[in-house]
């Protein structure tokens, strides 16, 4: 079978074949399991990448190590004093009742190995997990901080550029600023011209229309 | 006619931009295309604050060089253009960066597994960590055409190179992300 090229297949998937073509290639995809498992693929895959969207994801405070040490520690204090008041309580009751305190002794023995070993357990994961966390952070830090000097070397190379922007927007603004106060000016002053113009135009059409009275009483006059 | 800047096509007011130095035909080109042109930045960097620095410096080249745009290609092309190439002027400065610090023999980091990475982030994260691990022609092809919705014979314009390769890059790019991808499919 005359299988499609990678590069037709893209086309394919991002729409950009003519129709004819786009409809082979679908009729094809029925066909061949090849095809169809890389396109499969390649559409989980390009859906996958919508999920990236714009923001960016919030990064996870790392943990100090010696939290989890103090928790442990919280802990250990916690059972080893259970254990304590527990021997206090049956030596308390040793008049009333008979106690086996080789039983006791071995009972806190076991549980203070029991404990030890699980919290050594415990802590040498937690202290790994951290110090990988940690490591991360610091040269996160590291790579911030030397991107940072950078930014500040290339920021004192483009001051210029940024001035001359910078001076630039300033004028737009102050521009604009002065066309408003142009426009409120030249409408204030076509405003009054029309103004005049209306006050002359009456006094003309006044004196007109006097004149023509006076011209036919003249006339009247003379009949 | 009268000029009127709201109605005039991105390349009318680059012309005007360069010809008049036409403050607020600069002012709306800006407009138009600041969000776009920081869109691209973010898919190329996977940085939004770098993104923001990255889309003030290509405006800031754009205006810088208005006495070199020409009308032969689009105002499109001609920006994307110089927003790619400033993204791939910082990779290129990361890289430099990473590989002194590499040289700089620092305790051996060991990062964590690619399964674990999976398991306690987010999808989003995995895919912008796939997309920033691709090399960064195949970032390009794949913030323009996956991203920015451009066609496969605009992404050749802006990075001027032929239509073939720009396909021959994205069926690249996604092999090598399905390829990075499969452990969040396969769970998915």
């Amino acid at each position: 079978m005359n299988c499609p090229t990678h590069e037709e297949w893209a086309e394919y998937l991002y729409g950009e074949a003519v129709e004819a073509e786009q409809e082979k290639r679908t009729v094809h995809l029925r066909n061949c399991a090849e095809c169809r498992s890389l396109v499969d693929g390649w559409r989980e895959t390009m859906y996958a990448l919508h999920q990236w969207e714009s923001e960016s994801s919030p990064k996870r405070p790392a943990r100090s190590p010696w939290r989890t040490a103090l928790r442990w520690a919280a802990a250990a204090c916690l059972a080893l004093g259970l254990g304590y008041a527990g021997a206090a309580l049956a030596v308390k009751h040793a008049d009333s009742r008979p106690l086996d305190e080789a039983a006791v002794e071995s009972l806190r023995a076991s549980l203070h190995d029991e404990l030890r070993v699980s919290l050594k357990k415990e802590l040498t994961q937690e202290m790994a997990n951290e110090m990988v966390v940690t490591m991360d952070a610091a040269r996160r830090q590291i790579y911030a901080d030397l991107y940072a000097a950078s930014r500040r070397d290339m920021a004192a190379f483009s001051t210029e550029t940024q001035k001359e922007l910078q001076r630039w927007l300033d004028r737009f603004n102050y521009d604009y600023i002065e066309d408003q106060a142009h426009k409120e000016s030249f409408l204030a002053e076509w405003a009054n011209s029309r103004d005049r113009q209306y006050v002359q135009d009456i006094e003309a059409l006044q004196s007109g229309v006097l004149r023509l009275a006076n011209m036919r009483l003249y006339a009247a006059q003379q009949e | 006619m009268a000029w009127n800047r709201f109605r005039a096509s991105d390349e009318a007011l680059m012309e005007r931009t360069r010809d008049h130095d036409d403050h607020q035909a600069f002012a709306l080109l800006m407009k138009r295309w600041e969000a776009p042109v920081e869109r691209l930045c973010y898919r190329m960097l996977g940085d939004a604050h770098l993104a923001e620095d990255m889309r003030q410096e290509t405006f800031a080249r754009l205006f810088a060089s208005r006495s070199r745009y020409t009308r032969r290609a689009k105002f499109s092309t001609y920006i994307w253009r110089i927003a790619v190439n400033r993204c791939l002027d910082e990779l290129r400065c990361q890289r430099r960066e990473t590989e002194a610090m590499e040289r700089m023999e620092l305790p051996t980091f060991v990062p964590p597994s690619v399964e674990r990475e999976l398991i306690q982030r987010e999808e989003a994260e995995a895919a912008r960590r796939a997309v920033m691990s691709l090399d960064e022609k195949y970032r390009a092809v794949v913030a323009l055409r996956h991203y920015e919705e451009l066609k496969f014979r605009e992404i050749a314009e802006i990075l001027d190179i032929p239509v073939g390769t720009v396909k021959s890059r994205m069926a690249e790019a996604l092999n090598q992300l399905a390829r990075r991808l499969k452990p969040l499919l396969r769970g998915r």
